[in-house]
């Protein structure tokens, strides 16, 4: 009872002494508590338009026919294109596509409407710029809107049934080649109809801000903790609490109260700090929110928890307070890629998949967008909460382990 | 510079033959200074783990860490990954959907299997309820769920409509997009042929009742990356990325870690007293092991990836150097902004981090609002990578980098204004020691 009692003192006095080794060391703060506002603000406003729509593209008519320009009109009634360019030539479009003027082109050949005319199939080339992914996928989906209206209008003509038509302006987007029903011969239709599930409008803030301000809370603890054991082990602390003529210095607490203490000290402020910024943001860029508060808290609790645990369990290799940026900044985009969060798992090696299992933010990014984005339960994401559980007991131990040395001194 | 105005006075008066022997010694002399200050800065770096891993292994690291990401032909080779890989477009292996069958006709199956043998999805479950299906995709099982409804058959047979439904996970935009578009050429080419044949079997003739079903047809041409090979598109980019990390770390450390352990005195006396010379020599050993990571990039990209070098090599080359210049430029400015090591770390880390965000590569400046498209010209990075997708997937016309690489060069123009004030700081010990 009595050493329980000692252990609880011993942790508050931990905590006490890191509060203030946080809130007055003005490099710690902002590492810890200031970046994850500034990153999350900049980030969510470089991602704050979505989608990109009216791409320029150009077209290179060489048909000049009713029918062409029907085309082209189609082109403009895409929400993605814009049309705005006329090329003489491929020459021409090559020349706009590599001066970034248009992002596609499309070739109408000369003999466009007369095929059309005579009743044969007509063929277009489309040209979409592949070295931006976003850019290409947007123009691609135009181009394939706008044929697939521009051919469900040309069938409905050819049959000269009107009874069709009104359905198929209603749903061009859905239609594929549809044709309108004729008295003479008849079809059967087939339609492709898709739903974008959880992100309908495939926002790319929806898709990739969850895994990012996630990552963010990870990135900004290694690193601060890192730097506030660097300060103490250069001695700095000292000089710094000399400025709250602190008086808890010459205590030394059991690795116990020392790995407990801290982690509950972090905890609190990360607590605070990802509830004060994931809250706001996700209903100001109304991000998807379909997660219970419960399974929420749950995933963010976890987390916070292996993060802390291995920011303390790294912290004891850096000596100086600038060492974590050096070594640790760089794998933000590491940690993103093997989350599978942008790219799926399916997309590099398992190998490395593997290796990112190692890191909470793999497991944490993949549970919170299937609870908060899709809606998914904790049983759901029951595999992703175990290794979790496995990551904070691995890296509690490391913890434990780094700090009983420096007791026994 | 009462010494210097002496000196050169006495010299004016000097025979020519003898002012250039002056001037011959006092260059030798700037030489010896420089040739001593980057010795001193190599000895740092041997004696500092965490500023020889800035320049060295750090850099291979990643390096490393990307090749072995995007994988590439010889890569997969090597690692012995699944077949079929390669085959598919994006090179990703088959990305796994749920078919919800309620049909189950031969038709339904004949979906089935041509879905099957798509190589871009793979059917991780065959189901006929939907919330078996639904709980798959909860469950993370697969990013999509294929419905074919009920009647199927019965309403092709019968000249009817129905449908193909595919809902399909909005939460990866990149398996969302393989997926939308290997579903739907599937049920286009299906939805053809099903229309093809019963227009053949009303007696039309084979061509006539193609273009019946199909009036119009497009031939799709990928330009730059007709294979939408990842790799291409993003190693070379996140690598850039990794070069401006450690270009930043490594400046900032060379130079702050003076400041921080009073140690620029000594610094300014090894260079013989002059700033520039000191400056020379320090940025000289960041920009040679950044040159050389920068190299191993390269020789990554080119040989492990397949990366083609479309453009100009000369104009990639020199961007490159450009870029790792620039960037020790911006490191010098925030250390004669905050004259703190810590201060400038932090700075110069969200500046290097965030580069990414604002360039374009992902989310295109033009769908950025008006004032983030503004910001987005504030990182050297951004004007960068437009030349490295010229250079290599492009192969656009060498003159139209000449737009990008001045722009970076203006980048320069603040850490020069700010000169004088960082060479005060190095010399002035009240700046030192600073946390």
């Amino acid at each position: 009872m009595k050493s329980i009692a000692r252990l609880l003192h011993e942790i508050a006095t931990v905590m006490r002494r890191h509060y203030r080794l946080i809130l007055c060391d003005e490099g710690a703060a902002l590492v810890i508590i200031g970046a994850v506002f500034i990153y999350s603000t900049l980030y969510g406003a470089g991602y704050y338009r979505e989608v990109a729509e009216q791409i320029p593209v150009a077209v290179i008519d060489h048909s000049r026919t009713a029918e062409s320009r029907r085309l082209i009109e189609h082109l403009h009634a895409t929400p993605q294109l814009d049309p705005r360019y006329l090329a003489a030539d491929i020459k021409e479009a090559q020349r706009f596509m590599y001066e970034r003027l248009i992002h596609g082109a499309i070739y109408i050949p000369s003999e466009y409407a007369t095929h059309i005319q005579r009743g044969e199939q007509a063929t277009l080339g489309i040209y979409c710029d592949a070295s931006y992914f976003l850019l290409y996928r947007q123009t691609f989906k135009g181009f394939v809107e706008a044929i697939n209206a521009t051919s469900a209008e040309i069938c409905a003509e050819q049959r000269g049934s009107t009874t069709n038509e009104s359905t198929l302006q209603n749903s061009p987007k859905q239609t594929l080649h549809s044709t309108g029903s004729s008295a003479i011969l008849r079809t059967p239709q087939i339609h492709y109809t898709d739903h974008n599930l959880f992100n309908p409008s495939l926002g790319y803030g929806s898709f990739v801000m969850p895994a990012i301000l996630l990552l963010i809370l990870q990135q900004t603890a290694l690193i601060g903790i890192g730097l506030v054991a660097g300060t103490r082990r250069e001695g700095l602390q000292s000089r710094l609490l000399d400025r709250l003529d602190a008086d808890v210095v010459t205590y030394t607490p059991s690795p116990l109260a020392e790995v407990v203490g801290q982690w509950l000290t972090y905890l609190c402020i990360y607590a605070v700090t990802s509830t004060a910024i994931l809250a706001p943001l996700y209903v100001v860029m109304g991000y998807p929110m379909r997660g219970s508060l419960l399974a929420c808290a749950t995933i963010i609790g976890l987390y916070l928890t292996a993060v802390i645990l291995l920011a303390i369990s790294l912290s004891a290799l850096f000596r100086r307070r600038e060492e974590p940026f050096v070594w640790l900044l760089w794998l933000s985009i590491p940690a993103l890629l093997m989350s599978g969060a942008s790219l799926p798992a399916e997309a590099f090696p398992p190998v490395l998949h593997l290796l990112g299992q190692l890191l909470p933010s793999s497991s944490a990014i993949t549970a919170w967008i299937r609870v908060e984005s899709m809606g998914a339960t904790l049983g759901d994401i029951a595999p992703q909460l175990l290794r979790l559980a496995a990551l904070i007991v691995l890296y509690g131990t490391c913890a434990y382990l780094t700090r009983r040395p420096r007791h026994q001194q | 510079m009462t010494d210097n105005k002496i000196r050169d006075r006495a010299e004016h008066h000097l025979p020519l033959r003898a002012r250039t022997r002056a001037l011959a010694l006092r260059l030798h002399s700037a030489a010896v200074a420089l040739i001593a200050t980057f010795r001193r800065e190599v000895r740092r770096a041997m004696a500092e783990p965490t500023y020889l891993a800035s320049l060295t292994i750090l850099p291979l690291l990643a390096t490393a860490f990307f090749a072995l990401y995007f994988g590439g032909e010889v890569g997969e080779k090597l690692l012995g990954e699944g077949e079929g890989r390669w085959q598919a477009e994006g090179a990703i292996r088959p990305l796994p959907v749920a078919l919800i069958d309620k049909d189950n006709t031969s038709l339904s199956r004949t979906l089935h299997s041509m879905l099957s043998a798509t190589p871009a999805i793979r059917i991780a479950l065959a189901t006929n309820t939907f919330e078996e299906g639904r709980r798959s995709l909860l469950r993370g099982d697969c990013y999509a769920i294929a419905l074919i409804p009920k009647g199927f058959e019965q309403a092709c047979l019968t000249f009817g409509t129905t449908h193909i439904l595919l809902y399909n996970s909005g939460c990866n935009l990149t398996a969302n997009g393989f997926i939308a578009k290997a579903i739907q050429t599937t049920a286009e080419s299906l939805s053809v042929g099903v229309r093809t044949q019963s227009l053949q079997a009303q007696g039309l003739p084979a061509t006539q009742a193609m273009a019946e079903a199909m009036p119009l047809r497009f031939d799709l041409h990928p330009l730059f990356n007709p294979r939408l090979d990842y790799g291409w598109y993003l190693a070379p980019c996140f690598m850039a990325m990794m070069l401006i990390i450690f270009t930043i770390a490594s400046t900032t450390t060379a130079l702050g870690s003076e400041l921080r352990y009073g140690t620029a005195g000594e610094w300014l006396d090894t260079a013989g007293g002059s700033f520039p010379i000191a400056l020379t020599g320090k940025l000289l050993l960041v920009t040679l092991s950044m040159t050389v990571a920068a190299l191993v990039m390269a020789v990554a990209l080119r040989l492990w990836l397949g990366l083609p070098i479309r453009g100009s090599a000369a104009m990639l080359a020199s961007a490159t150097l450009l870029l790792i210049v620039c960037y020790e430029g911006i490191s010098l400015l925030f250390i004669a902004l905050t004259a703190s090591m810590r201060l400038a770390f932090s700075l110069g880390g969200g500046y290097s981090v965030l580069a990414f965000t604002f360039s374009g590569i992902t989310l295109p400046v033009m769908a950025m609002a008006r004032p983030l498209q503004w910001l987005s010209q504030l990182f050297p990075y951004t004007h960068y990578t437009n030349i490295l997708i010229d250079t290599t997937l492009r192969g656009a016309p060498t003159y139209l980098a000449l737009d990008d690489a001045a722009r970076m060069m203006l980048f320069w123009i603040p850490p020069l204004l700010l000169m004088p004030r960082l060479e005060r700081i190095c010399r002035d010990s009240r700046y030192w020691g600073r946390l």
